[in-house]
């Protein structure tokens, strides 16, 4: 367990370095891409974006400037080429906001996900189950932006039902907080829960078969016994992987649109803008924490994974 | 889902019934199960009637396929689930099961009637922890608590053999080895005192010296609870070893049912002869075969070696361990001989098998194939010779490409060979016929085809590049006994016509006796003993080989007592990552002394051709 700690950390290494280099040398190749020229507004002279070369150090050669940006993402005093403000100030103002929506989404989505995935298998081949199929169809394409902008426009402009964007701290006001959130964890859910009951679906039609579950039909359980600790518990398994893996990309980012439908003003926001400045410390700083986020996610859905499931041994 | 129901039970009960006997425990009358497909119902059981008595031990014995596990589960309602229609009745005790409500079933089920199955495996469940699977089934039939439940389940591990049953309630049942696990699900079928217990091949997945130990026990806790017990096998030894009496299904029907010594000896049913007559029996007079080979051998391993690396577990800081699959072989196969290999789940048999074409990489030794050393070959020049030296796999359904038309795939080695697309359509045609099936059969695909149809295709796909030497890894145990006998003749008749030389890999003491001119046996990754066919059955050198041939069941109900019991050994073969010092099966034996425990024994030569590696062999004396 301990050696499966150290090696996965190593390799968290390995990737976060890989990640960093690349993510630098993207930027660093896109046309029109010289911070220089672009910080200097509209009519700079050569003199001022000489200047500001000087003055950031984009004179210096691509190794040497990769070591003073990182030094400086690292340090967390790395600061945006055109807002100025801190880069790490700004990531920690946007985790909460971030956190918020994730969590809330995933238990969303993991319980509907569950629930209506079980209803189909119970139901395989049944109306119901054909009509839950359609619907899982249906709320895995609808694209976010679309279903978040009319959720905002009819049920917070028009109905007044719930605010119009933005975000509450949930240390000021636990209610209000949920009252903003709950049409960002719906619209981001409805995508997963789809994706998971399908998922769900074929994993307990698959165990239904298994030999231990006519053994434990042949003690005598009753059928709620044997759906959930026999049926479910093992159809759950490889759900929990999925569900780890999909919660650290929304925390690392990954939930940009939703994010922005409903200006909560997170990490992936932030990471959108500045990426759309081409403003490299915080698309490094933010690239970074996912990654890191991400590898750390899956060494904990890995151990999650053996203590579940005995057989598997973590190497 | 409650089954319609038609026809009197009690009417028929009076009619069938032994005069004198009382309420048979199950009596089930013109039972027909079907089961709804897309393509119409399938009738599996069509019309069975038996009764079964308290105490006494009635197997129902049968090809696959006949009905015999579908009978089993309907009696417990355990077909509802797949949409079965059932017809007839089945009482149990003077109360009908086949329409009694879900709920009344459950009360049943495991409470007064509880059923073992075949794979200890699959069957329980492998996330949760045994004990607790045992326990679970008493919580749902008693009025106890949690705690009381876990002893019960200890206390019913002990009872069925299980040393160290409390830890071993700890454990999942990956940590258990087979003959374990198939003892903790009859513990879980015993731990609310069942009535009948319905066991469905119980030891059809279980090596040979473990099926003897399940089926002791099995007749002892009979003895012991006076419980009826439904015994469904397709295994005439197991029958002759352990019913009362014998009702024998074919095509979902009972054929024949009668006393077991009245089946063995008179049979009357033609399907009960043949299913007999195809039992391979250790007292066959054996095969008329051709005089040892002589020559150079095909294949020769000396001192072969195949050691896996074993992972480490999470949470255990275990050192770097390896498996010794294959621990120093030295084997011949001279040309047109069959060499058989036996030995038991783990014995490193199959590892041999692969590693002799170089399917697996040895990891010391040399392999020989026609005086050429391959053990180092590159694939490139392995290449001319694997058109020599072809396999044919356990699994006809697994190991035929389910995407691949008959002709891809018997055709395939010959396109890699070079021939043209048409040469090699005329040839597979020929392999078709040659291994009994037609040549319009190459356009089909493989799951059109049954069990011993598909190992016919894997055998004209070895066969394809005419090989020397054909490596048959447990070719015939995934089938039928009846199909069983027909794929042996027609290895012996392709022997003999394009003089093949074999090494048959097999489990099965009874197959390999038939087929083969000299016998191996391997424990553990070590070779035991080799000797001519008639000298290893008939003088058994090394005490494990005698202990095997005690283990199989004679398929002779009047010999039951008279076999030896206390020679099969007791327990089961050690994990291959500690295997113990000196020699291997040392802690099994019942011959062991000192030396054994210390020194490994070298392979020596008894008589003419006769080698085994023991300290205290059995002579002709003994």
């Amino acid at each position: 367990m301990t050696r499966f700690v150290v090696r996965r950390l190593a390799q968290m290494l390995v990737v976060l370095f890989a990640v960093s280099v690349l993510t630098f040398l993207i930027f660093n190749v896109i046309p029109n891409g010289d911070p220089a020229v672009r910080m200097a507004g509209k009519t700079p002279t050569e003199s001022q974006v000489e200047a500001i070369r000087a003055d950031w150090g984009f004179d210096d050669s691509l190794p040497v400037q990769y070591v003073t940006t990182m030094e400086k993402v690292l340090g967390g005093s790395a600061i945006s080429y055109f807002s100025q403000l801190n880069v790490r100030d700004q990531i920690v103002e946007g985790l909460p906001r971030t956190l918020s929506l994730a969590v809330g989404a995933a238990v969303l989505w993991m319980l509907a996900g569950v629930a209506l995935g079980l209803l189909a298998a119970l139901r395989a081949g049944r109306l119901s189950d054909r009509l839950l199929t359609v619907l899982a169809l249906v709320g895995v394409s609808l694209p976010v932006f679309w279903l978040g902008a009319l959720a905002s426009y009819y049920l917070g402009f028009k109905a007044g039902w719930f605010p119009n964007g933005g975000y509450v701290p949930l240390t000021e006001d636990p209610l209000d907080w949920a009252h903003h959130l709950v049409l960002p964890w719906t619209v981001l859910a409805i995508l997963f829960i789809g994706f998971y009951s399908r998922v769900l679906r074929s994993n307990v039609l698959d165990t239904m078969s298994e030999d231990y579950v006519r053994t434990a039909r042949a003690k005598g359980l009753s059928e709620r016994q044997v759906l959930l600790r026999h049926v479910l518990r093992n159809s759950l398994i490889p759900i929990v992987t999925l569900w780890g893996l999909d919660f650290g990309a929304v925390v690392a980012g990954g939930a940009i649109l939703t994010e922005t439908v409903f200006d909560l003003q997170g990490v992936g926001q932030y990471a959108a803008e500045a990426v759309g400045q081409l403003d490299v410390p915080p698309v490094l700083a933010v690239t970074m924490f996912g990654a890191f986020f991400i590898v750390v996610l899956s060494t904990v859905v890995d151990i999650v994974y053996a203590i579940l499931d005995p057989r598997i041994r973590l190497t | 889902m409650s089954a319609p129901h038609v026809g009197s039970a009690d009417a028929t009960a009076a009619r069938v019934d032994p005069p004198g006997a009382g309420e048979p425990l199950l009596a089930v009358r013109d039972l027909a199960v079907s089961f709804p497909t897309e393509s119409g119902a399938i009738r599996a059981v069509d019309g069975v009637s038996l009764d079964l008595a308290a105490g006494e031990l009635l197997a129902l014995v049968g090809g696959s396929g006949c009905g015999k596990s579908v009978t089993a589960l309907t009696v417990m309602g355990l077909t509802r689930p797949q949409g079965a229609r059932t017809e007839g009745s089945v009482h149990y005790r003077g109360r009908e099961l086949l329409d009694a409500s879900e709920d009344e079933l459950r009360r049943v089920r495991g409470a007064e009637i509880a059923m073992v199955f075949q794979d200890p495996l699959s069957s329980l469940n492998p996330v949760l922890r045994v004990g607790d699977q045992i326990a679970e089934q008493i919580l749902a039939h008693e009025d106890v608590t949690r705690a009381q439940a876990r002893e019960r389940a200890v206390e019913l591990l002990g009872r069925v053999g299980i040393p160290a049953a409390a830890r071993r309630a700890e454990g999942f049942p990956y940590e258990l080895s087979g003959g374990m696990r198939q003892r903790a699900m009859i513990a879980m079928a015993l731990s609310c005192g069942p009535r009948l217990l319905i066991a469905d091949e119980p030891t059809t997945a279980l090596d040979v010296t473990v099926q003897a130990q399940i089926l002791d026990l099995i007749r002892e806790l009979r003895d012991e609870t006076g419980a009826g017990v439904l015994l469904i096998t397709h295994d005439f030894g197991v029958v002759a070893e352990m019913a009362d009496r014998v009702a024998v299904m074919d095509a979902g029907r009972i054929v024949e049912q009668a006393p077991v010594e009245e089946v063995f000896a008179a049979p009357r049913h033609p399907r009960t002869r043949a299913l007999l007559d195809a039992v391979p029996r250790l007292d066959d007079p054996l095969p008329a075969r051709r005089p040892p080979a002589e020559g150079e051998p095909v294949l020769a391993l000396d001192g072969l070696e195949v050691a896996f690396p074993v992972r480490r577990r999470l949470l255990r800081r275990d050192s770097d361990l390896t498996v010794r699959a294959v621990d120093g072989v030295t084997l011949a196969v001279r040309p047109g001989e069959t060499l058989g290999l036996v030995g038991e789940s783990g014995s490193g048999k199959t590892t041999l098998a692969r590693a002799a074409v170089r399917l697996i990489e040895p990891t010391g030794g040399t392999v020989s194939f026609a005086g050429r050393d391959i053990t180092a070959a590159s694939r490139r020049e392995l290449q001319p010779l694997r058109s020599e030296l072809q396999i044919v796999f356990q699994d006809p359904f697994g190991s035929l490409n389910p995407r691949k038309r008959v002709a891809d795939i018997v055709g395939l080695p010959l396109r890699l060979h070079g021939l043209s697309k048409r040469d090699s359509a005329a040839r597979v045609a020929t392999l078709l016929e040659r291994v009994g099936l037609e040549p319009e059969h190459a356009d089909r695909w493989p799951h059109e085809f049954s069990g011993g149809q598909r190992q016919r295709i894997g055998i004209a796909r070895a066969l394809a590049l005419s090989p020397r030497l054909v490596v048959l890894d447990e070719p015939v145990s995934a089938l039928d006994v009846s199909v069983q006998t027909q794929i042996v003749d027609l290895l012996d008749e392709l022997q003999r016509e394009l003089g093949l030389a074999y090494l048959f890999v097999a489990h099965d003491l009874s197959v390999v006796r038939q087929v083969s001119d000299r016998v191996a046996v391997m424990y553990l990754g070590k070779l035991m003993e080799v000797a001519p066919v008639a000298e290893l059955y008939e003088r058994p050198v090394h005490p494990y080989t005698a202990a095997l041939l005690a283990a199989i069941p004679v398929p002779d109900p009047s010999r039951r007592d008279r076999r030896v019991r206390g020679v099969a050994p007791s327990g089961e073969p050690p994990s291959p990552t500690d295997p113990p010092r000196g020699c291997v099966f040392h802690p099994r034996c019942p011959r062991a002394t000192d030396v054994c425990r210390e020194v490994v024994p070298p392979l020596a030569a008894h008589s003419d051709g006769h080698l085994a590696a023991c300290h205290h062999p059995l002579t002709a004396a003994s």
